[in-house]
């Protein structure tokens, strides 16, 4: 049994048809969405399934050539031999009545499975039917054929089949009808949701479109694509209708006596063997259980080869809420003590900052040797296109790179002379929201839903120090005004979804600022913002580093938000600083060409060319960083030199010392910069 | 919150409507004739038979029969008992406190199980604890709650004496005795629904380790305690509550099984009780007040979420 697929038979337990719930159909209609071709030989391959498969098969054929296979007639009782334990003539023993166990297990299998398999054809083959109609046809069809639906799913499910069973009195026949009656109404709806979403996809469309008639659009088009849907929950089905069976038969309500099936089997041994043989409880009880799992493994194969829903689950891992560090021990120890010469006046100086992803490909190095220093007060852009490590960068600032796959794997950071990556979770806990805060990028599930802003903002307070209730509340008030947030007292006692994008990025720097933090990591705080909503927050995030004082560090991909904002901008592409200096300077004078590329792609006011330029190809993934200049490939300037070594960051030619470049060609390119 | 309670309970009405006439239709399914069975069976007299049919209107057309015994059942009557004579309703009236006993016990066995199992697996997943906690929950799978109850019968009972096979004594004569008989049935149906919230709070722990929010929280500088606790935790338990709640009413059929094992006097004795007896009228009864309750869990569970997440509550 492969235990790690039990999690979604749990958690998506609604795919036993029995049981109610929109999220079978929501789960259950993207099955359609991969070709059936070859899922059995994919599913085959699979350990689980194929153990599950050749059990199964086994127990089908046991089944079927019962009178070939079984050792005894399994219902005549020898009553000179009761009771017999296991042996070589009776390789289960005998029951109370000497009739042997295991013929007795294989007639049962036989009574058992055929129920199983007649109840879930008979209800899948009614399910269909009414299914397709009520789905594809919809209006007033579908209105009463659903609320007929919802009434026999709201009956639980055993509980019917036991009083219609009960009703109609005990018989392999009136158990099949009566648990066909309770899976019918959950395979309906099943199939119902899956056409429901298949009619409204394009290409069934077009056929509507193109005049194909409704049958035709039925059996060629839906049909096929609600096979797999239903095909998965039939596996699940036979396992719910193991269990009912089961159920049933152990109330007497399953086939008459003499003969046998599993649930009756488990009856007869517990009222008759409990105190003589009660092990042979375990022969029936240990044959259902072992069925249900092949069934439910099956299931839960199929579903996976036929690509509904969570195919791989993602490996999950432990939260601590702190980056792992793991430096080699000789850096640790020549960087750890204090910032190098000249960078001691740094409020923020990174050293040197490698940040590594583990994946199915080994280590990434997302970030590589990355030095980067803000002073106090200073705003400093840091800007790249996605996947240049720049989100990163700030993140490892806050110690909050999940860990793992990420880990901190060389460099230092030093805050007020302090390595931060040598600190404990209990001492970086103190420095977060309280000297250093960050805001992010999504405002919209950035705050906690289940607190109103008054609470969350209350408690940005309460965790770093004492304040009573109306302190506290008074400067959450405050904090909302200095945001700018109107009528501050009604949206305290609001939840995040009853506020706007915009207002939710305004609590959300409130929340940032209640501690009067001396850096504010702002990670594309205006990104997911309409363009207005963006201007404001920009506007708001430069009063309030005027108004505080504060240092900013503002990652974004904008370089007109950086012209706006920043005083100094560092450039990242592919893991690593490409050029850094003065922003006046780098949109001046870019030595770069990728900076001259961003500065090309940035829509701007007056200029002349109707087009924006475009910097041709991709960032390539950390895997395939090559050897030397990383940004080579996509750019015009490359020479054969610029592919052979590593470039390394040099001084740059700016006005200011402190720019830097990382071209080989950076003395020789003229660039061309903003206007 | 009052509105949305309002709003839920009436879309229960027409659900209701079509399942009692479920309910009502089960006498129709009876190959034997109501009114011998309730005349007194084979040895009634051909005129009781026939005062009987009068008595009880089976003459009537259905529509008819079906307004009578719904109009009863609304106002409590839900006819007499066939072999009795009685009225249902006293005899589901004292079985109900007996059944619901059972339920609550299985379903806080099964949160006694899965809150902290279903927390620290989600701290930790993959670890030790969660991979104990999926072959639990792969074995609760695929063992019904009978079979489960037949062995416990046989270890605990049979074998090493420690608690009675079967009987029942109430909870208001002797609370401990009362635990010592619910003990088997409470385990052996809370360990399906303990397996099932157990997977579903660790997985909706693991998720939401990982979201957005969380990340907030630990950016203000939230312990590990609180971040887990106040933010992660609360989010978590709405799934997990939506799944206990659909699992306590799928328990409902698993008592009747469950209570005849155990030889509980519960709904489902007297359920099978009347299905052998062929009393239509207690058969009805009980199969309505099952669906009742799996219905009113349904709806707890609504008013729980919204409670929990304002989301419904605000807008709702």
């Amino acid at each position: 049994m492969n235990v790690d697929d039990i999690d979604d038979v749990l958690r998506d337990a609604d795919h036993l048809p029995m049981t109610p719930g929109e999220t079978v159909e929501a789960s259950l209609h993207r099955a359609s969405a991969r070709p059936t071709r070859g899922a059995f030989r994919r599913l085959m391959s699979r350990p689980g399934p194929l153990v599950a498969q050749v059990y199964l098969t086994l127990l089908v054929l046991a089944a079927i050539f019962a009178p070939l296979v079984v050792p005894y007639a399994p219902n005549d009782p020898v009553f000179t031999n009761r009771f017999a334990d296991p042996s070589w003539s009776h390789l289960l023993g005998t029951d109370d009545l000497g009739r042997d166990l295991l013929s007795r297990l294989i007639y049962g299998a036989r009574v058992s499975l055929s129920v199983c398999f007649a109840v879930i054809a008979i209800a899948m083959a009614i399910g269909l039917v009414v299914g397709l109609v009520s789905g594809y046809v919809g209006g007033t069809t579908d209105n009463i054929l659903m609320r007929i639906t919802d009434g026999g799913l709201s009956f639980p499910p055993l509980v019917l089949a036991i009083a219609v069973a009960g009703i109609l009195g005990p018989g392999i026949g009136n158990v099949i009808l009566s648990l066909s009656i309770v899976f019918i109404f959950g395979l309906t709806r099943l199939v119902r949701g899956t056409t429901l979403a298949i009619r409204e996809e394009p290409f069934v469309e077009a056929s509507r479109a193109a005049g194909s008639r409704t049958r035709r659009i039925l059996a060629h088009r839906i049909l096929p694509n609600v096979r797999s849907p239903i095909l998965i929950a039939a596996t699940f089905g036979i396992a719910g209708a193991l269990v009912a069976e089961a159920g049933l038969a152990y109330l007497g309500l399953g086939p008459r006596p003499p003969t046998a099936s599993w649930g009756s089997m488990l009856r007869q041994s517990f009222d008759r063997a409990l105190y003589a043989a009660p092990w042979q409880l375990l022969v029936p009880g240990i044959a259902i259980a072992l069925t249900i799992l092949a069934f439910t493994v099956l299931g839960e194969g199929l579903r996976d080869v036929l690509g509904s829903g969570r195919t791989t689950v993602a490996r999950r891992n432990e939260r601590r809420g702190i980056t792992t560090v793991e430096r080699p021990a000789r850096e640790a120890v020549a960087t750890a003590s204090a910032p190098p010469a000249g960078r001691e006046d740094a409020l923020v100086s990174i050293e040197h900052l490698s940040v590594e992803f583990t994946s199915a490909r080994g280590p990434a190095r997302v970030v590589d040797d990355v030095s980067l220093t803000i002073r106090p007060g200073e705003t400093v852009g840091l800007v790249g296109e996605s996947g240049s490590g720049k989100t990163v960068t700030s993140l490892s600032v806050m110690r909050l790179v999940p860990s793992p796959p990420g880990r901190i794997a060389g460099g230092s950071i030093f805050f007020e002379g302090q390595d931060l990556l040598s600190l404990s979770f209990k001492e970086m806990r103190e420095l977060r929201g309280t000297k250093i805060s960050m805001i992010f990028q999504d405002p919209m599930t950035s705050l906690d839903p289940t607190y109103t802003v008054g609470r969350l903002l209350l408690e940005a307070q309460t965790i770093h120090q004492k304040v009573t209730r109306a302190q506290g509340g008074a400067r959450s008030l405050e904090l909302l005004e200095m945001v700018g947030i109107p009528a501050p007292e009604a949206r305290l006692r609001q939840y995040a979804h009853q506020l706007s994008g915009g207002l939710r990025q305004r609590v959300m720097i409130a929340i940032a600022l209640a501690n009067e933090p001396r850096l504010l990591i702002a990670d594309e705080p205006s990104t997911a913002l309409d363009v207005t909503i963006q201007a404001q927050i920009l506007d708001l995030l430069r009063s309030l580093q005027r108004e505080l004082g504060m240092a900013v560090l503002f990652v974004t991909h904008d370089l007109g938000v950086v012209a706006d904002l920043c005083d100094r901008v560092a450039v990242m592409y592919a893991g690593q600083i490409v050029e850094e200096g003065p922003v006046h300077d780098i949109f001046e004078r870019p030595q770069h060409p990728y900076t001259e590329g961003l500065l090309g792609a940035m829509p701007q006011v007056g200029r002349l060319e109707a087009r924006l330029a475009t910097i041709r190809g991709q960032v390539p993934l950390p895997h395939e960083f090559p050897t030397g200049c990383r940004f080579a490939a996509r750019c015009d300037h490359a020479l054969d030199e610029c592919t052979t070594a590593p470039v390394l960051l040099t001084t740059g030619s700016g006005s200011d010392s402190s720019s830097m470049v990382r071209c080989v060609r950076a003395e020789s390119l003229t660039l061309r910069g903003a206007e | 919150m009052t509105r949305l309670i309002a709003r839920r309970l009436l879309t229960v009405v027409p659900t209701l409507l079509i399942v009692t006439f479920g309910v009502f239709m089960l006498v129709k399914l009876s190959p034997a004739d109501p009114a011998v069975t309730a005349a007194g069976g084979t040895f009634a007299s051909q005129e009781d038979i026939v005062r009987t049919r009068k008595e009880l209107h089976l003459d009537d057309s259905l529509p008819s029969q079906y307004f009578r015994w719904l109009e009863g059942a609304v106002q409590g009557d839900l006819g007499n008992s066939y072999t009795r004579k009685t009225p249902v309703i006293d005899e589901i009236e004292r079985r109900v406190p007996v059944t619901a006993g059972l339920i609550i016990a299985a379903t806080l066995f099964a949160l006694l199980i899965a809150i902290p199992l279903g927390i620290l697996s989600g701290l930790r997943p993959n670890g030790g604890v969660d991979r104990a906690s999926r072959v639990y929950a792969s074995m609760a799978v695929a063992i019904p709650s009978f079979v489960l109850a037949q062995i416990l019968v046989v270890v605990f009972a049979v074998q090493l004496k420690w608690l009675p096979p079967s009987g029942y004594t109430k909870f208001g004569s002797s609370p401990t005795e009362w635990l010592r008989f619910i003990a088997l049935p409470a385990i052996s149906l809370g360990v399906a629904i303990g397996a099932a919230v157990t997977r579903q709070l660790r997985g909706a722990l693991v998720d939401e380790l990982d979201t957005n929010h969380i990340r907030t929280s630990w950016a203000i500088g939230g312990s590990r305690a609180r971040v887990v606790g106040r933010h992660g935790l609360k989010n978590a338990a709405i799934p997990a509550i939506t799944i206990v709640g659909l699992q306590v009413a799928a328990l409902v059929g698993g008592t009747v099984i469950v209570e005849q094992i155990f030889a509980i006097p519960g709904i489902g004795n007297y359920l099978l009780g009347a299905i052998v007896s062929g009393d239509i009228p207690a058969i009805q009864g009980c199969v309505l007040i099952l669906v009742i309750v799996a219905l009113g869990m349904s709806l707890v569970v609504d008013i729980l979420y919204a409670v929990l997440n304002p989301k419904v509550r605000v807008t709702g």
